[in-house]
């Protein structure tokens, strides 16, 4: 499954997104999930309360999500259909902020970066620096106990402003609106997450062997890592779960490859 | 730069204005205090290092603060200031990667009170006393957008009492090569081998540019100070540091150099533990580490080797008065 999902509030904010992106339903008892070949997209509710136990849920059963995109629309004194990002996450009710760390511009041109407030009910005093929602800090909050802010992203089409308010927004104007927001989403999937830390596929593989066949503590095991991580760094490889077979306990493969290490010269 | 956070307290001001205009371009974005967006949480050093952001902010409280002990180039009195927080550079042994969790620079851009609170240090003390700039950051790197070295200079230029150590790996010297030289500033260039600058300093200026830095310093008039720190272990790293002085005093009027120091690799637990998470596969944190007087260390026997080859070695270029043997303690 995909490591990115794409967070909406409303089915009608998700209906463009999964036809878009050819997502189809996954069966959950309580979570509205869709699943595709490039991400994932969660439709978790009206409301901050929603986002973010939505969003929770989502990360426990997905585990490997690593990257989020909330999309949906906001108000802004800004013109209908304007597709911003938030550099600033802000909840009004409880003062707190999240930054989040954005890409290069020249990967997001068509979005204009903007803070974000998530408020508790509709708000109507619109402001060309501020775009109005009701989620984006409840993704923003249980998304941060997770993932770096570097991969948590609110994007916005604006919906409602001074002249076209809220009454005014229709069911057609919601599915225009987020038609927009298509390129904006794609350059985030092609993006994220950017620089993670590579697991080494090979030092995990031997790990999951050798703990297979002998038991290990946690402390044990991650000594067993540190050590295979030190190998890899000064001989360029390490060995392999079977060259090690020959060993009977934890113990005794530490000294082995401690022993590896101390005869290993380390030259610049 | 592509993000740039400014607090509103300073979004006025005439060196905030002149940054902004430099990078009009880059998104703008007022925040109450800088600490909101380094301090938080959920940051990934490693992540933010590819695209950092800048802050420009202003310091509040201390701003001149002691050395550790046994960190000094002769002066009884030693105080370290920081400008700005974190470097361009990603120097794999850096003790910045441990101890913020951003990676994101700030500037604090009230330079004024950084030189106020400098002079009345430097009045409280009938001896010189020594300033050292370079701690948090490099004192030069990002000196063409912030100028705050040529501030800084401009201040000490009339606090004859007061010595500045301004500490670096940066090539951006042709403001200081065209100014007029002070007697109480010591220009002091981090120096390692080569190949441990290609392996562990990254984004930094080559060995054999930092020398012709230096040369063009110190044939302008200019006190230099070379510092070999840290010493990293290898298992050449005699033919390593021999070879590294060998170059450096070729080119270098050893006679005329102000200052000699060497550091061994120390680290706070804590910081090295984080670097590991950030870095796992990387040679250096690969060596075996003691702990010693709450820090970690390569093991005493290594350590004092090291140091004593390199004392050896550079007793044939300098004096014993031009050698401090310092430690530069996160």
């Amino acid at each position: 499954m995909s490591n990115i999902c794409l967070i909406t509030a409303l089915p009608v904010e998700a209906r463009p997104l999964v036809a878009h992106f050819r997502l189809s339903s996954v069966a959950h008892r309580y979570l509205r999930l869709y699943r595709g070949e490039h991400c994932i997209l969660l439709q978790c509710g009206v409301g901050k309360l929603n986002a973010a136990a939505a969003t929770a849920a989502m990360l426990e059963y997905c585990p490997q999500v690593n990257a989020i995109v909330n999309v949906g629309i906001a108000g802004a004194d800004q013109p209908l259909g304007t597709v911003v990002i938030a550099h600033a996450i802000k909840d009004e009710g409880s003062g707190r902020q999240w930054f989040p760390h954005l890409p290069a511009k020249r990967k997001l041109a068509d979005a204009a970066s903007i803070d974000v407030l998530t408020v508790d009910s509709a708000r109507t005093n619109y402001d060309k620096q501020t775009a109005f929602d009701m989620e984006a800090s409840g993704v923003a909050l249980a998304a941060s106990k997770r993932i770096d802010m570097a991969f948590v992203h609110s994007v916005k089409v604006v919906s409602d402003n001074g002249e076209s308010p809220i009454d005014a927004i229709s069911l057609s104007s919601v599915t225009t609106g987020m038609e927009k927001t298509f390129n904006v989403v794609e350059n985030l999937i092609d993006t994220l997450p950017f620089d993670t830390q590579a697991k080494n596929q090979t030092i995990d593989h031997c790990v999951n062997e050798l703990t297979k066949r002998i038991h290990y503590t946690e402390t044990e095991k991650h000594k067993l890592t540190r050590l295979l991580q030190r190998l890899q760094a000064t001989q360029g490889h390490i060995p392999s779960a079977d060259d090690l077979a020959g060993h009977s306990n934890a113990k005794k493969i530490r000294i082995q490859l401690q022993q590896n290490l101390d005869n290993t010269p380390v030259r610049y | 730069m592509d993000t740039i956070y400014i607090e509103k307290e300073v979004r006025y001001l005439p060196r905030t204005e002149a940054i902004l205009n430099r990078y009009n371009q880059a998104r703008h974005v007022e925040i109450n205090r800088y600490t909101d967006v380094f301090n938080a949480p959920a940051q990934n050093f490693r992540t933010q290092k590819k695209n950092p952001a800048l802050i420009l902010a202003r310091k509040h409280g201390k701003r001149v603060l002691p050395t550790p002990p046994g960190y000094h180039i002769g002066g009884v009195h030693n105080y370290y200031f920081s400008h700005m927080l974190n470097c361009v550079y990603d120097c794999r042994y850096c003790f910045l990667q441990g101890m913020y969790r951003s990676a994101n620079y700030v500037v604090f851009v009230n330079y004024d009170d950084f030189f106020n609170d400098i002079k009345s240090q430097a009045a409280e003390h009938t001896e010189p006393s020594w300033y050292f700039s370079g701690y948090d950051c490099d004192s030069l790197a990002l000196e063409p957008m912030t100028e705050f070295m040529q501030r800084c200079l401009d201040a000490f230029s009339e606090m004859p009492n007061a010595m500045l150590e301004i500490r670096t790996k940066s090539t951006q010297t042709r403001q200081l090569a065209n100014r007029k030289v002070i007697n109480n500033c010591v220009i002091a260039y981090s120096l390692s081998p080569q190949e441990i600058v290609k392996a562990e300093e990254h984004k930094t200026p080559s060995l054999a540019k930092r020398i012709a830095s230096l040369k063009t310093l110190q044939l302008k008039g200019w006190k230099i100070g070379l510092r070999f720190d840290p010493l990293i272990k290898s298992d050449n790293y005699q033919q390593l540091y021999g070879q590294l002085f060998h170059e450096v005093f070729t080119e270098l009027d050893a006679s005329k150099v102000h200052s000699v120091s060497l550091g061994p690799f120390r680290l706070p637990r804590p910081f090295y533990k984080k670097m590991i998470r950030l870095y796992p596969e990387s040679k250096l944190l690969s060596a075996e580490m003691n702990m010693r007087d709450n820090m970690l260390s390569y093991d005493k026997n290594t350590e004092n080797n090291m140091l004593k080859f390199c004392e050896k070695e550079l007793q044939n270029y300098v004096s014993a008065d031009q050698y401090f043997p310092c430690v530069s303690v996160p």
